[in-house]
């Protein structure tokens, strides 16, 4: 009885924390509609959100509508997905590396991603065929780290292997990046591949938001079934193998789906720091170290935070400010005040 | 149901540290695995878990090759308790036992509710249920490490492999650890175990494969095998055994191992003279000046 009473009890503890953190994502989705150049009023979202469900006529100015439905809607979506899906990766990466300093682009993901983005930039392609290089060029520096891995580590070594193999592969297409702006046009093409660089949701359409929602499905889908032998890896490769879990199949499956998802973010919103570092260390103060719990709430801290973020930047000043520059602006100062703070998240 | 090893050479893809290994434990016996630092326990021991495949001959349970079997399939057999050490996350006590369930899981799901009962019952009867709810990375050595068996039991194994699980304790959780392998054992469960100390091999009655330098060994109980001579072989040092009566009346060895008086004595005799002779130059000094 009193055992059934336990598990009855994590679950209606878990359950909480996610309703609470959903009810909070909510209120900031719907503020986000609010902030902006263009002012829409609180009895316009309303009327919106009624009419739209069908239980009130529509009664809007036709500009109101075209911001709300063409700018705002897929904006709040994309930054909600790419902050979820950086923080998903960021989770499950420091479990699988077994190190809490650990973020998305530690194996080259960012770094390719950003390669890929100023070739097309350089080339002019168009957004999709930016996106697409972005895409595969991130993909590609995670699949060379793990190949060059498996080259150099000794059977028992590989997480410590792979992350400095990782920041060997970051480092080079780091280079790369470095020569395409020192090639690029300084009127034209090197602003743009700067301020893409920077990272930002400002021309995020609803296109944009199928570039993300495909990978993040393909790659959440898998993390979010195997979330509970994630937790697994947190102990030695040798203690999870003994028991039952084969570590070198499930590490490189979570590889592939995180790398997936950091791609896919780059290529819609550019290099996004701090997300995926500091969203899991907060997360796990929330809901405690188990994947089971951390994995779907660090998802939705994930998305609210960005969208904050978002929000901050198109609504602070009369310009954009580029997201890059915010995130590490508010993560950097509250990293160090979490590591201050008491070491809460790890060990 | 027995775990026997047969004929078997295991070490590293350049070196075979061991060779002609044969072993054969029951369940309900304890096998303790002696000998000197870097005589291979630990590479004996990943060989039989399969972290090293085996240059040659086999590893049987219950007469089939384990060789060829997937991780899961191991661990519903063999259960592994490291020695105690960090883990990275602050997971909890129950935690840390429920995820020994993983192996009897499909692989997409999580602990259901029998596996909380079963996770319960290990805490009940290592008597540690009280640290159920306790941050695994805040509780003492001794703690963790009976967390580490309840872990390993959770599996529900035929045959636990110990690394060591006395070392890092302090005198009282060492015997309190011991006392859990003797019920374990009692209660029908194999239990492979490397030690640093004869006297635990005596006081769990249990099988000893004993290890020398020269990476040979003996096998066989701890009474035939543990002797004066075996251990000075093993392990450089001269020890002397000796017999007490335990809580039964039944009789237990141990061993003490014995220092060198002549080698202890010397460097004090010659500080003493060192001394008289400073004291005699500081009386000179005195004088002159």
């Amino acid at each position: 009885m009193l055992k059934a009473l336990c598990h009855e009890k994590d679950k209606r503890n878990i359950r909480l924390r996610i309703v609470l953190l959903s009810t909070f994502a909510s209120i900031v989705i719907l503020f986000s509609f609010l902030v902006g150049r263009y002012a829409i009023t609180l009895t316009q979202l309303g009327n919106i959100l009624l009419s739209s469900l069908g239980i009130v006529p529509a009664d809007l100015p036709e500009n109101v509508a075209t911001v709300f439905y063409k700018i705002r809607l897929p904006r709040i979506i994309s930054a909600f997905l790419a902050g979820g899906g950086l923080a998903l990766a960021g989770t499950v990466y420091q479990g699988v590396f077994r190190n809490p300093m650990v973020s998305p682009d530690i194996l080259g993901a960012t770094a390719g991603a950003g390669l890929g983005a100023a070739i097309g930039l350089l080339f002019s392609f168009n957004d999709l065929q930016i996106q697409i290089m972005s895409f595969v060029f991130g993909i590609l520096a995670v699949a060379l780290t793990y190949s060059v891995c498996l080259c150099v580590s000794k059977r028992n070594n590989m997480v410590l292997t792979l992350v400095l193999t990782g920041m060997v592969v970051s480092a080079l297409f780091q280079a790369g990046i470095s020569l395409i702006k020192f090639t690029a046009d300084p009127y034209s093409k090197l602003p743009a591949i700067t301020f893409w660089l920077m990272g930002s949701m400002a021309s995020a359409t609803i296109k944009d938001i199928g570039v993300l929602l495909m990978p993040l499905l393909i790659g959440g889908i898998p993390l979010f079934l195997l979330r509970w032998r994630i937790n697994l890896l947190a102990f030695s490769d040798e203690e999870a193998q003994s028991m039952g879990v084969n570590t070198k199949r499930l590490r490189l499956i979570v590889i592939i789906c995180s790398t997936l998802i950091t791609a896919a973010v780059v290529s819609v919103g550019g290099i996004i720091g701090w997300v995926g570092l500091i969203i899991p260390h907060l997360t796990r103060i929330i809901t405690g170290p188990n994947y089971k719990a951390l994995l779907p709430a660090s998802i939705i801290m994930g998305g609210t935070y960005l969208l904050l973020v978002d929000d901050l930047a198109r609504g602070m000043l009369a310009m954009e400010i580029p997201l890059g520059i915010l995130t590490a602006l508010i993560g950097a100062p509250f990293f160090i005040y979490l590591m201050y703070k008491g070491r809460n998240g790890w060990s | 149901m027995s775990l026997l090893i047969n004929d078997l050479a295991c070490g590293y893809a350049k070196r075979t540290v061991l060779k002609h290994i044969n072993l054969k434990i029951e369940t309900g016996e304890v096998l303790c695995i002696l000998g000197p630092n870097g005589v291979g326990k630990s590479t004996l021991f990943k060989t039989i878990q399969g972290f090293l495949a085996p240059h040659s001959g086999q590893i049987l349970l219950n007469g089939k090759s384990i060789s060829k079997w997937s991780r899961k399939q191991l661990a519903k057999n063999l259960a592994y308790v490291p020695q105690t050490h960090e883990a990275s996350f602050p997971y909890t006590v129950s935690e840390v036992v429920l995820m020994g369930r993983t192996a009897h899981l499909g692989n997409f799901s999580s602990p259901r509710i029998q596996d909380y009962e079963i996770c319960e019952e290990i805490l009940t009867k290592l008597k540690i249920s009280h640290l159920a709810s306790s941050i695994y990375t805040q509780i003492s050595g001794g703690e963790r490490q009976l967390v580490l068996i309840a872990r390993a039991l959770a599996q529900k194994p035929l045959f636990l492999m110990m690394d060591e699980p006395t070392s890092n304790l302090d005198f009282g959780n060492q015997v309190k650890v011991l006392q859990q392998i003797v019920n374990l054992a009692e209660s029908g469960m194999g239990i492979i175990m490397t030690t640093h100390f004869p006297d635990h091999a005596f006081l769990c009655s249990g099988k000893v494969a004993l290890f020398k330098p020269d990476h040979s060994y003996s096998f066989g109980s701890a009474n035939e095998v543990i002797t004066e001579a075996s251990l000075a072989e093993a392990y450089g040092i001269p020890v002397k055994m000796s017999q007490v009566q335990n809580l039964n009346g039944e009789n237990l060895k141990t061993c003490i191992p014995m220092l060198n008086k002549a080698e202890t004595n010397a460097p004090k005799i010659q500080n003493q003279l060192k001394f008289k002779a400073y004291q005699s130059s500081v009386q000179a000094h005195h004088i002159v000046s």
